[in-house]
């Protein structure tokens, strides 16, 4: 935003640097567009390391189909809201500015949504209103907030493709092991024999829940392998590499 | 809210002329993206349901929409062509409110209206590998030679005795309701009338 516009909504930008601080430790040193490209796919994914966009991850991930076309879609919209908020930037007002975003996240889904409509509608059946919800979902609008309102559009795009593609591998992870274990099947494929009786709850919403919180622990702990165990059980100097630890 | 005199006051009307600008484009394009995905969204579901009638009567060749009682069934023909060959079946839609949201379905029956010759789920949002179980042809085919007059015994899904409920009551209100009306039809009518 230009200089002259910021004594208008001081507090707001104070909070909204706050907000930035907080999920941008690395703020000093403005990360480019490879490092926002990495961050997004492992250290700042989403799904496992920012717990973003929790309703379609839990509610899309029954079978890797939809879970893939629901990430996919996300992604779209996420490059191109990205891209227009970077692009449109230098005119974007601090106090409209989640207006310009909404006016340009809705449009993009409402495209998204009719286009899966009309070329694969029984995925958008089994998809239901998850694909018009994309609206909500806090990567994207935060995604606007937190980078591309600041950034060129190469970064922008950089990190959109890292945040879309971390929310798609996020979506998939939780899939797999969802449809693996309650369907035998990935992706309609056979994989385990009939001797292993199908796990019907991981189909079922508290599945959902089960493998995401089974993920995160496993992803805590492939990030703090070989630290030290302090005293009191916490471990200490385990890097905070998520941008919004909950 | 007292503005720094230093900030003009057109700021804050160019940040609101951006929001009406990004609408007014917006709408235009939306407006432009439905009218070309309308047609072919509408064509997907007319193509879905000519697959899952012909599927439930089998022998069919061709199919027209024809009102009958209030509703819009399938009447289907040996054809090739809609309304042309034998009467082969009539494909009739029909809904009631499972445990989790409306279950849709197709039923198929003879040409005489009678007996039900297949039927099959078009929408349901049931459990997963519970009530989502009456999709599956297990199930479906448990109606198929059952006369469609009076009530309908079928063996429900053990786990799944709301949805399998619903699919019944589905067939014995909303089709055994229009199946009395097409037997109502002189049979002349019933060949004759107008395709929608």
């Amino acid at each position: 935003m230009t200089d002259e516009a910021r004594p208008i909504d001081a507090a707001d930008e104070v909070a909204g640097d706050a907000a930035l601080a907080a999920a941008d430790p690395n703020e000093d040193g403005e990360p480019g567009a490879v490092d926002r490209l990495y961050r997004g796919l492992l250290p700042e994914n989403p799904v496992h390391r920012q717990l973003l966009g929790m309703c379609p991850t839990l509610a899309v991930t029954a079978t890797v189909a939809s879970a893939l076309t629901l990430g996919l879609a996300t992604v779209a919209v996420l490059v191109a809201s990205s891209l227009a908020v970077s692009l449109l930037r230098r005119w974007i007002a601090d106090h409209v500015r989640i207006l310009v975003y909404t006016v340009v996240i809705a449009s993009l889904v409402t495209l998204v949504d009719r286009g899966i409509a009309a070329t694969l509608p029984d995925l958008h059946r089994a998809l239901g209103p998850y694909v018009p919800l994309i609206i909500v979902n806090c990567v994207i609008i935060g995604r606007a907030e937190a980078c591309a309102r600041r950034s060129t559009p190469v970064v922008a795009l950089a990190d959109a493709l890292g945040q879309g593609g971390g929310f798609l591998l996020g979506l998939a992870s939780l899939a797999i092991v969802r449809e693996l274990l309650a369907t035998r099947s990935v992706l309609g494929w056979r994989v385990l024999p009939d001797a292993f009786e199908p796990w019907v709850i991981m189909a079922l919403p508290p599945g959902a829940f089960f493998t995401l919180g089974l993920l995160i622990a496993a992803g805590n702990a492939w990030r703090d392998r070989g630290e030290p165990e302090s005293a009191t059980g916490t471990r200490e100097g385990a890097p905070v590499s998520g941008k919004i630890e909950v | 809210m007292t503005a720094p005199p230093e900030v003009a006051r057109g700021s804050r009307l160019g940040g609101a002329g951006l929001v009406v600008l990004l609408a007014l484009v917006l709408g235009g394009v939306l407006g432009a993206a439905d009218a070309l995905f309308a047609p072919r969204i509408e064509e997907q579901r007319r193509a879905r349901l000519r697959r899952v009638a012909l599927d439930v009567v089998p022998g069919g060749g061709a199919l027209e929409e024809v009102t009958v009682g209030g509703a819009v069934v399938l009447r289907i023909t040996a054809g090739p062509q809609p309304g042309e060959g034998a009467l082969v079946g009539w494909a009739v839609p029909g809904e009631a409110p499972g445990f989790a949201d409306v279950v849709r379905i197709l039923v198929g029956l003879d040409p005489e209206a009678r007996t039900i010759t297949g039927l099959a789920v078009l929408d349901a949002r049931e459990t997963p590998g519970l009530g989502d179980r009456i999709r599956e042809a297990e199930f479906c085919d448990r109606f198929a030679e059952h006369p469609i007059a009076g009530p309908i015994e079928i063996d429900a899904i053990s786990g799944a005795t709301v949805s399998s409920e619903a699919v019944q009551s589905a067939v014995e209100a909303d089709v055994a309701r229009v199946a009395a009306a097409i037997r109502r039809l002189e049979p002349g009518s019933a060949s004759g009338e107008a395709p929608r």
